[in-house]
């Protein structure tokens, strides 16, 4: 595959909020800060917005057996505006990649993306010399946190992947934290 | 073979019905007309036409109650071919229909004004293949994104990446012109668009409805799809036959197994493998278990799209409990890969008949709950009695099929009337028909159809014999140079497999016909005049998958 292919034109990753361009705070409130983190950390709120197989087991997860709201982050947002954090489940393709890219700058900050399922991280069984349309790895087109490896991964990876990003979120080592 | 001279080559004897039909297809002026056999090929007859017979023939067929199947394209090399699948709910008898065009001159009529469920059809060849269908309304991409300039299931294709334009980030304004015209009062102030999807939670995966409304009243609506067009039978035609199967599942995700047992069937119909008894038994098993989890997902986002919260978390808990079932038989909760050709991958595990007979025991009992649940329910009764009516006609125009033609009172499932498995010609069930063509009547097909499933399941249990679990198959097999049809029946509707075999171990073209794809279509012809609430609640009615239309 070329690699024209692996880097799209106009998305490049942490463009905007995180990298350089960005003054960091004069003042910091470390304190502040932790204790900010630590309430986002367990008040997840997820965008509901699946786009394939993996969307359903998000759907198991967040559903009575598995249930989510265990760790707080259970209330699926409907719109981007409430939502802090992304799920991408499923395979992303050239058409979708603009409109990941837009739900994604429509989130307030700080936000976090979780790749569910090996479509979201690689392309996944689409992946292939022939393919025209998938994007290889959501990771092209928003900063990703976790990956969830998985074709689809079960309910409980994507928990163990809410409990890794809170764990991240604590210790400031999200690429929202990192300013 | 001259498009002036009519043969008819026979074969085989044809019946009464049969040579009626022969002499209809005579009198429509179309060459080389055949009688084929079914059950090697999948279709009953066949025959070509041009440009200027193909509408005319399109339009005798619609008369004599035929259905539009699909339509598909192939590449042939050279030379474009556009192939026109019909068959008629009354009786079993699917007639082929050919048009060759050249490459560099590919024009043929189109016939969205007989059959209105050609539209998307004619548009998704236009995707792939550039065959510019003369007379088509709105001839724009479907599945490819508008920026897109080659054909992807051209041979000459092979696999030059999209590249998004610098200016595309937006969503483009030309999809916004052309909605202009949907409407069909004059634009005054008070009418708007509004985009539903490709983000929203009762689009089930990422579908993009633009409505044109004035207030609460949609004036029109047009689908917009391809948000998760993965280039499948693209991916199909580099893939060897058993390397396929896993795609299968990700086409239909919510019941992969119906997905793997129609693709298993359509390559034990070309190969003439047979499956064993005992798979078979297994397969009617596991499949009806798929379709009534498949409904459960369906009956569970519904009430979610209607505003009950409820029923979803029921629902799920109960899928669970099959998926476990899935999961211990199958090694997977969702993508199975499970039903292959001759047979099923493995033997069911010791005791997955009494799991399955606890699963039937325990769903008898919650099935008439959600009837009292949601069936019953005055909230949901006004949400769906008389939203969304298809009548008979237009689902034979649309292709619809499935629970939705079956909820417009059409006795049509393939189950029964085109018979891939025949266990289920010898076990008690029946087809489920509604008669008012509503919201209303879908879902009562949907729930009466677990019954029957589960009615199904339990005869199947008791003909699971002793016996090979799979056929002795080769392990890299061949198909013989050929055109192969199959059509199986998914929870969703037909799902019809084309294979164009060229006697190697890939397909020349693999094309799938997925239910979700005229039943969405419909939708779009149901929404003039209805409120905003009601497209969210016709739209979960019909059921569709969006990954399985975009595949
Ligand atoms: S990773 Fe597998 S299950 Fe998930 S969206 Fe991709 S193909 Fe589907």
């Amino acid at each position: 595959m070329s690699d024209e292919h692996r880097s799209l034109p106009v998305m490049q990753p942490d463009s905007g909020h995180t990298d350089e361009g960005q003054i960091p705070p004069i003042v910091r409130f470390l304190p502040l800060q932790k204790a900010l983190d630590l309430a986002r950390a367990n008040s997840l709120w997820p965008l509901t917005f699946g786009i394939a197989c993996c969307a359903i087991e998000m759907m198991a997860a967040s559903a009575s057996r598995y249930d989510t709201d265990r760790f707080g982050a259970g209330v699926f947002r409907n719109s981007p505006r409430q939502a802090d954090l992304m799920i991408v489940a499923g395979t992303v393709n050239m058409k979708m990649a603009p409109i990941i890219r837009r739900l994604y700058d429509q989130m307030p900050a700080p936000k976090y993306v979780i790749a569910l399922g090996s479509c979201a991280i690689c392309g996944g069984p689409f992946d292939q010399d022939e393919n025209y349309a998938v994007v290889q790895g959501v990771d092209k087109v928003v900063p990703v946190d976790i990956f969830v490896p998985g074709c689809p991964p079960r309910p409980e990876a994507l928990i163990n992947a809410i409990l890794e990003l809170q764990e991240r979120i604590k210790s400031g080592q999200t690429h929202s934290s990192r300013v | 073979m001259s498009d002036s001279e009519t043969t008819v080559a026979l074969e085989i004897k044809p019946t009464a019905y049969q040579q009626q039909l022969l002499d209809l297809l005579s009198s429509l002026h179309l060459a080389g007309i055949q009688l084929s056999d079914f059950s090697k090929t999948g279709v009953d007859f066949d025959a070509v036409a041009n440009s200027e017979t193909l509408p005319a023939a399109a339009s005798a067929l619609r008369d004599n109650g035929f259905a539009l199947d699909c339509i598909l394209g192939i590449d042939r090399n050279p030379g474009l071919e556009a192939v026109y699948l019909f068959r008629p709910f009354a009786d079993g008898a699917r007639v082929r229909i050919r048009a060759q065009v050249a490459p560099d001159r590919a024009l043929l009529p189109t016939i969205t004004g007989i059959y209105s469920g050609a539209d998307w059809y004619e548009r998704e060849v236009h995707d792939m293949f550039g065959i510019v269908f003369e007379g088509h309304s709105h001839l724009r991409p479907l599945l490819l994104p508008h920026f897109t300039n080659f054909h992807p299931l051209r041979k000459n294709f092979h696999g030059s990446p999209i590249v998004i334009p610098e200016d595309t980030v937006e969503i483009p304004e030309v999809d916004l012109q052309a909605a202009m015209k949907l409407g069909q009062t004059d634009r005054t102030h008070r009418d708007f668009f509004l985009n539903m999807g490709p983000q929203h939670p009762s689009t089930h995966g990422v579908l993009r409805i633009l409505l044109h409304v004035e207030g609460e009243e949609v004036l029109g609506g047009r689908c917009h799809l391809g948000y998760s067009h993965r280039g499948t039978e693209k991916l199909a035609e580099k893939k060897q036959y058993v390397q396929i199967l896993p795609y299968t599942d990700r086409m239909d995700y919510l019941a992969p197994l119906n997905y793997n047992w129609g693709y298993a069937a359509l390559l034990e119909r070309a190969t003439g493998i047979e499956s064993t008894p005992r798979a078979e038994a297994i397969r009617v098993a596991i499949g009806e278990l798929a379709r009534v989890s498949s409904h459960l997902v369906w009956l569970g986002t519904f009430m979610l799209d209607l505003g009950a919260i409820t029923p979803f978390l029921f629902c799920f808990e109960d899928r669970e409990r099959i998926l476990t079932v899935f999961e211990r038989a199958t090694g997977q909760r969702m993508t199975t890969s499970y039903i292959v050709v001759g047979g099923v991958r493995n033997d069911v595990y010791d005791g997955f008949i009494q799991d399955v007979r606890d699963l039937l025991d325990y769903m008898r009992k919650r099935l008439p709950e959600y009837d009292r649940l949601v069936m019953t329910n005055e909230i949901f009764l006004q949400r769906t009695r008389g939203v969304g009516v298809i009548t008979a006609q237009q689902a034979r125009d649309q292709g619809v099929t499935g629970p939705v033609l079956r909820g417009s009172g059409v006795d049509f499932d393939l189950r029964r009337d085109e018979p891939y498995c025949p266990l289920y010609q010898e076990l008690k069930w029946n087809v489920v028909v509604e008669q008012e063509g509503d919201c209303l009547a879908r879902s009562r097909v949907r729930m009466r159809e677990m019954d029957e499933s589960l009615n199904l399941i339990e005869q199947a249990l008791e003909r699971i014999e002793e016996g090979p679990y799979r056929a002795k198959i080769p392990r890299n097999f061949k198909v013989n140079a050929g055109e192969y049809y199959s059509a199986t029946e998914g929870p969703r509707g037909m799902v019809g497999w084309y294979l164009v075999a060229d006697g190697s171990m890939t397909p020349y073209r693999l094309k799938v016909r997925v239910p979700s794809f005229p039943n969405l279509q419909v939708v779009e012809s149901l929404i003039p005049h209805s409120r905003v609430a009601d497209v969210v609640a016709i739209l979960g009615s019909v059921d569709v998958v969006i990954p399985e239309i975009d595949r």
